[in-house]
């Protein structure tokens, strides 16, 4: 405990990053609460981090509740494969096993890479040695190729995870309403649902308690081709997105690990 | 990776508990519950799965650690001090504790150390109650309370020993159900 408040008390940018977002979250809440708002979402992604270290040490995993278990049954049995959509929230990695474990489709998960050269061969490596045959990690490096992957994986009946509400540098991007504010998100999992054919599902992950969690899965986003206008199209969806992200985080700030501001003003 | 899935009675997996006490007591909840369904549950085969056992050891450990070191401590600091200096002294000497795991020699980093930090841990205090137990004063009845506990533990184990196949055989049972 005593480590972790010192990490936050000298990570300055990033807890001014997390203060920004939870200002937008909370409209009119004080600057002195948002500090220790902050602090709980420090110690939630802290307690993530030790659940993943332990799963990737041990192999044991904390409790699951599956949330939504009708989307969850309807995501299984969906002919063909289809697309889960997440945000950085609970622990998005140990969720990918329990669900794979649990599951009879493949899994391929897209992650996005780590900015820094040795962190990202330590990522790739970690995923390398805890790979399992149900579940694939991919890291979003070469945007086309892993496109054309991604929509053979679901041509054979994979489920396609990827986290959906950060943007990062080089990939495509579109400005929806997020809290009020414009917010860039990713246009790859809606452009990928489009060209396959196949509905998003969001999930969310939350820590309910000490190495407890639940999965809730949500009702499906459906994108479809209506005119010539590719934008136009996926907008709707990005924006149905949008607003089931708005809701969950609106409940669960306290878990949503964006530690850059969302909103585009200040992220340019 | 064990998981018990759509069984909410499994929670008493005794293999879900750590200290014999606790394995113990499971065995017997688990033996008067009856089978519980609840879809969509997935529990996780743990030995420090349950929150109420880790606290409980944990603050356990740490007052009594802090009670050996308040003692040891009286005679040299100003009393209304001694308690404040004696929790924080155990609280960083535990962290030293694991520290030195952590920064040990190279081929120490890439392992994890929870058993033999645990081992550790357990070791130092109950020495230390071995020590003030012979003691007079007040310090002498935390020591003998802290032996009783560790006492009935090992009572505990040999009874969890005694028990081990039938507990394996329903452990089974629930995790292949």
């Amino acid at each position: 405990m005593a480590w972790w408040s010192l990490f936050f008390l000298m990570w300055g940018p990033v807890r001014r990053g997390v203060m920004r977002n939870l200002s937008a979250i909370k409209p009119g809440s004080w600057r002195m609460a948002n500090f220790f708002r902050a602090y709980r979402v420090f110690w939630n992604f802290a307690w993530t981090i030790a659940d993943a270290v332990r799963f990737k040490e041990l192999g044991t995993t904390p409790d699951w509740q599956f949330a939504g278990l009708d989307h969850i049954r309807e995501l299984q049995s969906h002919p063909g494969g289809a697309i889960i959509i997440t945000a950085h929230m609970g622990s998005y990695d140990l969720a990918a096993h329990v669900f794979s474990a649990t599951s009879d489709r493949r899994i391929v998960m897209v992650r996005a890479p780590e900015t820094d050269p040795e962190t990202q061969q330590f990522e790739a490596e970690q995923h390398g040695q805890r790979g399992r045959q149900s579940l694939r990690i991919d890291f979003n490096v070469n945007s086309t190729d892993l496109a054309i992957e991604l929509l053979h994986a679901i041509g054979r009946g994979e489920l396609v995870a990827i986290q959906a509400d950060r943007v990062t540098p080089g990939i495509g991007r579109l400005t929806v309403d997020f809290f009020g504010r414009p917010a860039p998100m990713p246009t790859g999992p809606f452009a990928l649902a489009m060209a396959a054919r196949v509905p998003i599902y969001p999930v969310f992950i939350v820590r309910s308690g000490r190495r407890r969690y639940i999965l809730q899965a949500c009702p499906p986003i459906v994108v479809e081709r209506r005119s010539r206008n590719r934008e136009e199209d996926l907008r709707p969806a990005m924006e149905a997105w949008s607003r089931q992200l708005e809701q969950v985080v609106r409940t669960h700030w306290h878990q949503w690990f964006a530690f850059e501001p969302f909103d585009e003003k200040a992220a340019v | 990776m064990r998981i018990v899935r759509d069984r909410a009675d499994a929670r008493w997996l005794p293999s879900r508990y750590r200290f014999a006490i606790f394995r113990l007591t499971a065995w017997l909840l688990l033996r008067r519950s009856r089978s519980e369904i609840r879809e969509g549950l997935v529990l996780g085969i743990d030995r420090d799965q349950n929150a109420v056992e880790s606290y409980t050891v944990g603050i356990w450990l740490t007052a009594n650690a802090s009670l050996f070191l308040l003692a040891f401590f009286q005679p040299y600091i100003f009393r209304p001090v001694a308690p404040v200096v004696a929790f924080l002294v155990t609280v960083i000497g535990f962290q030293v504790l694991i520290t030195a795991f952590a920064f040990g020699p190279r081929s120490w980093r890439q392992q994890n150390h929870i058993e033999l930090q645990s081992f550790t841990h357990m070791f130092v205090v109950t020495v230390a109650a071995i020590h003030f137990a012979g003691t007079d004063g007040w310090i002498r009845w935390v020591a003998w309370a802290f032996l009783l506990v560790l006492g009935i533990n090992t009572a505990a184990a040999a009874a969890v020993r005694g028990l081990r196949g039938r507990i394996d055989a329903a452990e089974r049972e629930i995790v292949a159900s």
